[in-house]
């Protein structure tokens, strides 16, 4: 048995929280430098596309999902496990989310992390309608974009430290 | 046979991609960073690292039409493994996920890979060869939530270990390095 097929389906959190440190906050903000973003501009690319709305939902989806980086959540995909009693396995399954609890303080880290999702997306909207409704300017492009770079820089830390684990935590 | 790597860590030199990119080039064989398939890649095999969905088609569809030629798609966690290979190399016979992170692949099994490169082999039994250590976590996270571990569960764990591992938690390493 390959850990893939024990462990499907897959457990959300993980993708999610490679499509919000990686594809949105890397690939869309954070490699974006603001020389780039000013050319896109004179390019006309961020009047016509500005790259951050599908991801944004499932960075919310992700807030939603912190326990699922417990150990917890690889009892039901597991197949030795299902030699035991199921009610024996909530007992396990509890403990090893008091387990999680005590080394993660989720709590703690969601509103960190909804935070600093707001004041990025704030930046963003802030950023979308400069471009769109103002006149701006090669520089005022740069800041704004910078503006949105520092944003995303703040929540990546979440992620860079491992406050956001990139995987199952065993206790 | 040809080695590309498409890195979309590129700009990161510490990311384990990049890093692997760096020791395939210090190799005799011909190693290419490309960001897209292309013909000219025949033979070859094809480490590819992107979150993108529609990159990753690409890829998959590269192999459907080049049977000689391999795509490893690469993840640095299990988690992101789990999800590419079910994603895509479930139902490809030449398509495969990276089973273990990519350091662990540099560090154990690097050499290996290189020899096969170089004599010919099967390079799915160098990606998909490790059983998933399951009676090792399953043993493991029994004993942390304080529940008897049945004694088949300690012998088939035992029987997960690789040479040179001497315990339970030297098999999580492969898998959980940073949590261990």
């Amino acid at each position: 048995m390959f850990i893939f097929s024990a462990l499907a389906p897959e457990i959300e959190a993980l993708s999610l929280r490679a499509k919000v440190s990686h594809s949105w906050l890397d690939h869309e903000i954070l490699l974006v430098t603001p020389d780039a973003a000013a050319l896109r501009w004179e390019m006309n690319e961020w009047q016509r596309r500005l790259p951050f709305e599908s991801l944004r939902g499932m960075a919310w989806e992700l807030a939603g999902k912190m326990m699922q980086f417990s150990a917890s959540s690889l009892v039901d995909r597991l197949t030795p496990f299902s030699s035991i009693p199921h009610a024996e396995l909530e007992v396990v399954k509890e403990r090893l989310d008091a387990l999680h609890l005590r080394k993660f303080d989720v709590q703690e880290i969601e509103r960190e992390y909804k935070s600093n999702l707001v004041a990025l997306e704030a930046a963003v909207d802030s950023f979308a309608s400069f471009i769109n409704s103002e006149a701006p300017t090669e520089a005022s492009v740069r800041r704004g974009w910078t503006q949105v770079r520092e944003r995303a820089a703040a929540l990546k830390v979440l992620f860079a430290s491992g406050r956001i684990p990139d995987g199952i935590v065993l206790p | 046979m040809n080695l590309y790597v498409h890195n979309h860590a590129a700009g990161e030199p510490n990311h384990w991609v990049s890093r692997l990119s760096r020791i395939l080039s210090t190799s005799e064989l011909l190693v290419v960073e490309s960001p897209r398939t292309s013909p000219k890649l025949r033979p070859a095999i094809c480490f590819v690292h992107s979150k993108r969905e529609e990159e990753q088609a690409q890829w998959a569809e590269f192999a459907i039409n080049s049977p000689a030629c391999r795509v490893v798609f690469c993840s640095g966690t299990a988690g992101g493994a789990i999800f590419l290979k079910r994603r895509w190399a479930n139902d490809l016979a030449n398509v495969y996920a990276m089973a273990c992170d990519g350091s662990t692949f540099i560090n154990q099994r690097l050499s290996r890979f290189l020899s096969y490169a170089h004599d010919g082999g099967d390079p799915g039994a160098l990606f998909d060869e490790e059983a998933f250590p399951e009676y090792s976590i399953a043993a493991y996270l029994l004993e942390k939530a304080e529940i008897n571990v049945p004694t088949e569960f300690i012998a088939a764990a035992a029987g997960e270990r690789l040479p040179g591992e001497q315990s339970t938690a030297d098999v999580l390493k492969r898998y959980f390095p940073s949590v261990i």
